[in-house]
């Protein structure tokens, strides 16, 4: 990383995304329990916490993956409600990338990448495709563009999912584990990328148990343990000096080798 | 920048304790709320699904609580609905007509006496089918279930002890061939005389030994068979005069209790017409019942009777004719060379243009003369040959030690519709896998011949390969040999579940990485090794699913033998429905039929999905 | 360098067949076609000594023969004097027909159910699984049989239809469900059917040149027609518009209008209460009894005020003007209840558009300024299509179209039988298409409908419809079971009663076995073509 992309990391104090006391029930189980998050826009947010605590459906909330059931949930100014235009308004200016790529196997790498600019933003084919070909050059692939998912390695596929949310010109960017189903030779490409888009600006929440990445990109580290936020704090302070007995508990986990 | 990360610096002190939802979002409301009217769509279709429902339920449910049990036939089934008062828009299911022929639906006209010997057989091939299913069994029970079909025929079909040890004989004797044939000249060699020598044993050796069986014990037999035929002749007359007398009696009784019901019916349709009908309507209803439960008491032992009239009746021929035979036996002895003789003379003395006719129908551009000869010609090998078979069938009848034999055309029913299923899906089953293996081999002839045979079965739907077994059948085969017509069904059955069992199997081999294949081969396996060893028990494994769904379709197949003249459920739904007393029947009898085969069909469906399951669990 | 000579050539032995990779595969090869050629010539000359022994030989010469018998339907002309051959062709129309049936009902039954099974409104999916499971795990000549028992049994003859017999027909008295078959109204093509056939194939055209326009537009600009509902108004408006103009302008117009105002009014009605309550589920109750309540008012309210005005204003209630509009709008009133019969089931759900039409053609069309009326004879002007409608006749019914029982029996229960099939087909498509694919799809901002037909149904339809095509080939194989209600398809013709009748059994079933055989062996081709096309690259 090279120091002087650093100072274009800037935090304004517009508000991105903020949820107020939410709370979300799978049956009767209470998953997630008065969240209460504030994001600026700008901020890299990394969420991390033992598996089944929440962190998952606390950001699949954001775009509503998942519906929650009590709280509110405002993203740019726009609630999140059962308005579908609200709904359609949030998805296409928040971008996600998914644990297991979730890329169109029926489609080729740039018809996966054209597909919601065409059909959602209504943008000119050509145009379109000249976007994704931005993209894929920025993620280093362009000459897999006429390539369907199954032939590209699991990087790759990553690489090319993350490109696809790009192509939307999102404000925002979720990251659901998005390397956890990679190779361990195959991480660092798609942490490079992220830490390019870092980099750029962008507002980025990620659930991830890449350490090294928190600490080398993220601005806030949030610690979630059964459905509830237990700790949150710049990278250095968390991982050097943290607080909760639960954050120690995990850290002294993860961190144990 | 800094400020704002270090103002969002959070650390919880007291975790918040799990909360039920609120009421909106849990329980009954919300279940209601989610499933049934979570949009505008699924409120219409939640009212169209409890439309239908209500339909159904008010449809069939008057007509089931309405249903009669006990009747001799429909028209007394609709008296007893109108004496109840049963609005006929409603009506009432009829289903005395499944208690007077249950046993039929499942036996067929086997004889009644001998419905233990199925019974047997059913309960024998569970405990036969169990080291198949359960593979952690004990090894021994293998050996049974391997002795299990020749059993089974054993015991439906009758006939002497000897004839299943026969046939088993044979794969003895293949398999010492096989190995004899092994140790002098390969494993080629070794295969081509075991299957010879089984194949000799089959065909030629088994029918002499049966015979000469029947022979050694008949001729023993001889004289005792006189005495006890005479006596049992002696026997049976005045028996069936006693049972004839006591039918009599019965029927005068029955005539008198139908004239009461009659008499009663009557009385109630007047009494509804009137609508007097608080006090006398009930007492009628009940005495109705009453005639209507002596009625069916009386017709029950009226049938038990002529039924065993009939038995007698059979007996008594069967004995007549026997014993008339073993007169006649030293008679045909003698005179059978010369008979033979003489037929063989007259055929070879044919004129040319008939020589090798064995119908008159045939020679249609013949001569008179001709004809006539041919027709003296066909005579005497008839006589022959109807001379050899009584004497063949005499020594079958006296020197049988065994079960009373049993013909294909008695056996109807669900019976029949399992023989089928179950002697086709055992049978198909070898063959299937070396087809599929043939299909996935890399010989190019082998491989064709299978595809061909695959494809062109599966391309034919199976009625047209009943016919063909029904009509074709014989002229495939050398002259003389005449297969049962249900013999000739299995095969025919067999035959068309192998191609798609080597379908499902092929499915299953397909699925295996191709690494199995590559290690076995690095191992230094052979071919068929490596497929017993190595592939065919994954692959197997993989298929058995596709295997029992592909036993539910044939199970269901079964049902079109019903249109080669074969007893099946359905055929008997024909027959019932063709009844005086039941003419008019249907709903009834579909259901029963219908309710039979879905019970069966669902739960092996359901034991293939939980397989199936399993196996997705093991695999995972 | 040493100069390497060739390796002594081994000399050949025998063994070489057996243990030498080179020649073992042929060995056996060999030895298998050495079998085979021997079970083959075995059987042929079976075949050649039996047929020889009973006097036959082998000839298809009897399908050139007279057949006669008779055949009850046939799509193709046919009596009993034409050959056996014909009659064969008519059993493979009659095959075909039922197929062809069949398969387009059982994909519909198939796609609801297997859709339906899915959907969580519990129920449904319930009555669904009842449905699938029953059809399924029952043999299919029973539902065959029962079908055609009931229709057999339980429905009246058709003499019970007089005038107060027990009996009356349905959907306004056009079809009539009897123990002889159904009869159904028959179209029958009159003046300009030509026009309105050239119409519709102009307005095919017209959509799929629309189509075209429409995907150039959003390549170019990236705007997005409303596709589907262009195509369905251009397939249907021209259609109607052109039968109506050529039936009778005015009353059609009004008709026309006044239908489209009420519906459009209702819509409105039904979005307004969904804007204000934002529950479309009472959105949907509240335009229902709208519609209710408008289609009793317009007959109730206006259509009577209107024909009294008229006839108090002398002018006649009948043939032009205010009149003709009155006795209409009853008509209308009689059609909006019809459209939302559903509520009201004495009212048979379907608008009666065209059936009144004809009568009042004559007289009005001499009044009405048609463009191009000078080139048609009044006198002889019938309507583009009318329908020749059954009507009791003696103890049968006259006109119309006569569906046997045969038919209907067979079609029914293979569609239902098949359809359940296709529906486990469906599900297991749709099911095959992991949830992270539409999650991914929403991710991206698209809706449902989009996510469906871009990202869920390519994918769900490669795995649907192989199996698909597959169901196809046994409802046509099954087709064959036509023999349990006597219907006349190929196995009853070549393979029943020619059969009987020539004693031809080796060559019929030959023929029949090749014909089956043929049928599949096309819809095979056409499968592995499809698959071949559709397989997923992967690495």
């Amino acid at each position: 990383m090279t120091e002087p992309a650093r100072k274009s990391m800037e935090i304004s104090d517009e508000v991105a995304i903020q949820i107020s006391t939410m709370n979300k029930w799978y049956g009767t189980f209470h998953v997630l329990r008065d969240i209460n998050l504030t994001v600026y826009r700008g901020e890299r947010i990394v969420i991390c916490g033992p598996s089944g605590s929440g962190k998952s459906t606390l950001i699949r909330c954001i775009n509503r993956l998942e519906e929650h059931q009590a709280g509110t949930i405002m993203v740019d100014g726009t609630e999140l409600s059962s308005d579908l235009k609200n709904i359609d308004k949030i998805r296409s200016e928040v971008g996600m990338v998914f644990q297991h790529f979730n890329l169109f196997p029926h489609l080729t790498i740039l018809e996966n990448l054209t597909l919601a600019p065409i059909w959602v933003r209504k943008t000119p084919k050509k145009e379109a495709e000249e976007v994704a070909m931005h993209y894929l050059n920025k993620v280093k692939i362009p000459e897999q563009a006429l390539k369907y998912p199954g032939q590209l390695s699991g990087g790759q596929q990553q690489r090319v999912a993350i490109a696809r949310s790009l192509c939307m010109k999102p404000r925002i960017m979720l990251f659901d584990e998005p390397t956890s189903a990679l190779d361990p030779e195959m991480i660092k490409e798609v942490l490079d990328t992220m830490i390019e888009l870092a980099e750029e600006g962008m507002t980025m929440l990620c659930v991830t148990h890449e350490m090294g990445f928190a600490q080398a990109v993220a601005n806030r580290v949030i610690f979630m343990d059964q459905g509830q936020i237990v700790e949150q704090n710049e990278p250095k302070e968390f991982f050097n000096n943290p607080q909760s007995d639960r954050t120690k508990l995990f850290l002294s986990q993860i961190l144990g080798h | 920048m800094a400020d704002i990360a270090a103002s969002l610096t959070y650390v919880r002190d007291t975790m918040i304790p799990q909360a039920a939802p609120p009421t909106r979002e849990a329980g009954l409301v919300k279940w209601v709320r989610e499933n049934l009217f979570s949009s505008w769509l699924n409120v219409i279709l939640t009212a169209l699904a409890i439309f239908v429902v209500y339909k159904i339920f008010w449809g069939v449910y008057p007509w089931l609580s309405n249903s009669i049990w006990n009747a001799g036939s429909l028209t007394e089934c609709r008296e007893i609905l109108a004496v109840n008062g049963v609005d006929p828009k409603e009506g009432g299911a009829c289903f005395a007509v499944i208690r007077d022929r249950w046993v039929q639906f499942i036996f067929g006209f086997y004889p009644s006496e001998l419905y233990w010997r199925p019974i047997l057989a059913f309960a024998l091939f569970f405990v036969a089918l169990g080291p198949v299913l359960f593979p952690n069994m004990s090894r021994k029970m293998l050996a049974f279930t391997a002795i299990y079909p020749f059993l089974a025929v054993w015991l439906i079909w009758g006939g002497a002890f000897w004839s299943p040890l026969l046939v088993l004989a044979g794969f003895a004797i293949g398999y010492v061939a096989f190995i004899y044939g092994t140790r002098l000249g390969g494993p080629a060699l070794g295969v081509i005389g075991g299957v010879a020598v089984a194949l000799i044993w089959w065909l030629v050796l088994t029918p002499l030994i049966g015979e000469g069986l029947n022979r050694a014990v008949g001729s023993a037999r001889l004289d005792s068979a006189i005495t006890t035929l005479t006596d049992r002749t002696a026997a049976l007359a005045p028996e069936m005069a006693a049972i004839e007398a006591q039918m009599e009696a019965l029927e005068a009784q029955i005539e008198q209790e139908v004239a009461v019901k009659d008499l009663l019916v009557a009385g109630a349709a007047a009494q509804i017409e009137t609508l007097i009908s608080a006090v006398v309507l009930p007492w009628i209803r009940t005495a109705v019942a009453a005639s209507i439960d002596a009625l069916t008491g009386l017709r029950a032992q009226n049938n038990d009777l002529a039924i065993a009239l009939f038995q007698t009746q059979k007996e008594s021929t069967e004995v007549r004719t026997l014993l008339s035979s073993i007169t006649a036996l030293p008679d045909l002895e003698t005179n059978l060379p010369d008979l033979q003789m003489s037929a063989a003379e007259l055929r070879a003395e044919l004129p040319a243009a008939v020589a090798e006719f064995t119908t008159l129908d045939a020679a249609t551009a013949a001569t008179s003369e001709e004809k006539a000869a041919l027709r003296t010609t066909l005579t005497a090998e008839a006589a022959a040959i109807s001379a050899e078979k009584t004497i063949r069938l005499t020594y079958a009848a006296v020197g049988r030690i065994g079960l009373k034999p049993v013909e294909s055309s008695e056996i109807g029913g669900f019976m029949l519709a399992f023989i089928i299923g179950v002697s086709g899906i055992t049978l198909s089953l070898p063959l299937g896998i070396l087809l599929a293996l043939g299909r996935q081999s890399h010989l190019f002839i082998i491989q064709k011949v299978c595809v061909g045979f695959i494809e062109i079965i599966r391309g034919v739907p199976l009625i047209v390969w009943l016919f063909t077994a029904q009509l074709l059948l014989n002229y495939f085969l050398p002259k003389g040999t005449n297969f049962d017509l249900m013999l000739r069904v299995i095969i025919m059955v067999t035959l068309f579940s192998s191609a798609y069992i080597a379908e499902v199997v092929r499915g299953g081999l397909a699925a295996l990485p191709k690494g199995q294949l590559e290690a076995a081969d690095a191992m230094g396996l052979n071919y068929w090794q490596a497929m017993q060893l190595i592939v065919l028990p994954q692959a197997l494994k993989i298929s058995i699913p596709g295997i029992v769904n592909s036993f539910i379709g044939l199970f269901k197949d079964t049902t079109l033998v019903t249109f080669i003249g074969m007893y099946d459920p359905i055929g008997l739904v024909a027959t019932t429905r063709a009844s005086t007393e039941w003419n008019g029947v249907y709903w009834e009898l579909y259901i029963f039929v219908g309710l039979l085969f879905f019970a069966f069909c669902f739960s092996m469906g359901r034991y293939s999905l939980h397989l199936e399951r399993k196996l997705r669990r093991e695999n995972r | 360098m040493s100069v390497l000579t060739d390796p002594p050539k081994p000399s050949f032995r025998l063994s070489q067949l057996l243990y030498d990779t080179r020649y073992r595969s042929l060995t056996i090869q060999v030895f298998a076609l050495l079998l085979i050629v021997a079970l083959i010539a075995f059987l042929v000359l079976n075949v050649i000594t039996n047929l020889h022994q009973i006097g036959k030989d082998i000839d298809f010469g009897f399908l050139g023969v007279r057949a006669g018998y008779d055949i009850n339907q046939m799509l193709i002309p046919y009596d009993s004097s034409m050959t056996h051959g014909r009659a064969a062709l008519v059993g493979i129309c009659n095959t075909l027909l039922v197929a062809a049936m069949g398969c387009v009902t059982a994909t519909v039954i198939g796609v609801l159910a297997g859709v339906l099974r899915l959907s969580k409104n519990k129920i449904v999916a319930f009555l669904m699984s009842v449905y699938v499971e029953s059809f399924r795990n029952v043999p299919l000549v029973l539902w065959i049989l029962l079908v055609y028992a009931v229709l057999t049994e339980s429905t009246p003859q058709p003499r019970d239809f007089v005038e107060g017999g027990t009996a009356s027909m349905w959907f306004l008295d056009t079809i009539a469900v009897t123990n002889r078959g159904v009869f159904v109204p028959m179209p029958v093509f009159g003046s300009g059917a030509l026009v309105l056939l050239g119409v519709f194939v102009a307005s095919l055209i017209g959509i799929f040149g629309f189509r075209s326009y429409a995907k150039g537009l959003q390549q170019n600009t990236g705007r997005i027609l409303p596709v589907f509902w262009v195509s369905v108004g251009l397939l249907l408006l021209p259609v109607i518009a052109t039968y109506l103009v050529m039936s009778n302008f005015w009353v059609g117009a009004t008709l026309t209008l006044v239908n489209l105002v009420t519906l459009a009014i209702l819509i409105l009605v039904f979005q307004v209460v969904r804007q204000k309550l934002g529950s479309a589920g009472w959105a949907t109750l509240v335009a229902a009894i709208a519609a209710y309540a408008a289609a009793h008012l317009w007959a109730g309210g206006v259509a009577p005020v209107l024909t009294g005005a008229a006839a108090f204003a002398g002018l006649p209630t009948t043939g032009s003007g205010f009149g003709i509009l009155g006795s209409w709008l009853v008509d209308i009133a009689g059609n909006l209840r019809g459209w939302f019969g559903a509520l009201s089931p004495r009212y048979p759900f379907i608008t009666g558009i065209d059936l009144g039409i004809g009568k009042l053609i004559q007289g009005v069309l001499q009044t009405v300024p048609i463009s191009n009326a000078s080139l048609i004879d009044p006198a002889n002007w019938t309507p583009p299509v009318t329908f020749s409608i059954p009507a009791l006749g003696g103890f049968n019914f006259d006109g119309g179209l006569q569906v046997r029982n045969s038919l209907i029996a067979l079609w029914l229960a293979l569609s239902l039988y098949t359809g359940a099939f296709i529906a486990e087909g469906v599900r297991a498509g749709i099911l095959a298409i992991s949830k992270g694919q539409s999650e991914a799809a929403f991710a991206l901002g698209l809706r449902p409908g989009r996510t469906m037909s871009l990202v869920i149904l390519p994918q769900a339809l490669r795995v649907i419809i192989p199996p698909l095509i597959s169901q196809y080939l046994n409802l046509t194989k099954n087709s064959s079971l036509a023999i349990a209600v006597s219907y006349m398809d190929v196995r009853a013709t070549l393979g029943g009663i020619t059969i009987n009748q020539t004693g031809r059994e080796l060559e019929g079933i030959l023929l029949l076995g090749g014909f089956y055989l043929f049928v599949s062996i096309v819809i095979s081709v056409g499968m592995n073509a499809y698959n071949r096309s559709k397989i997923l690259k992967e690495r």
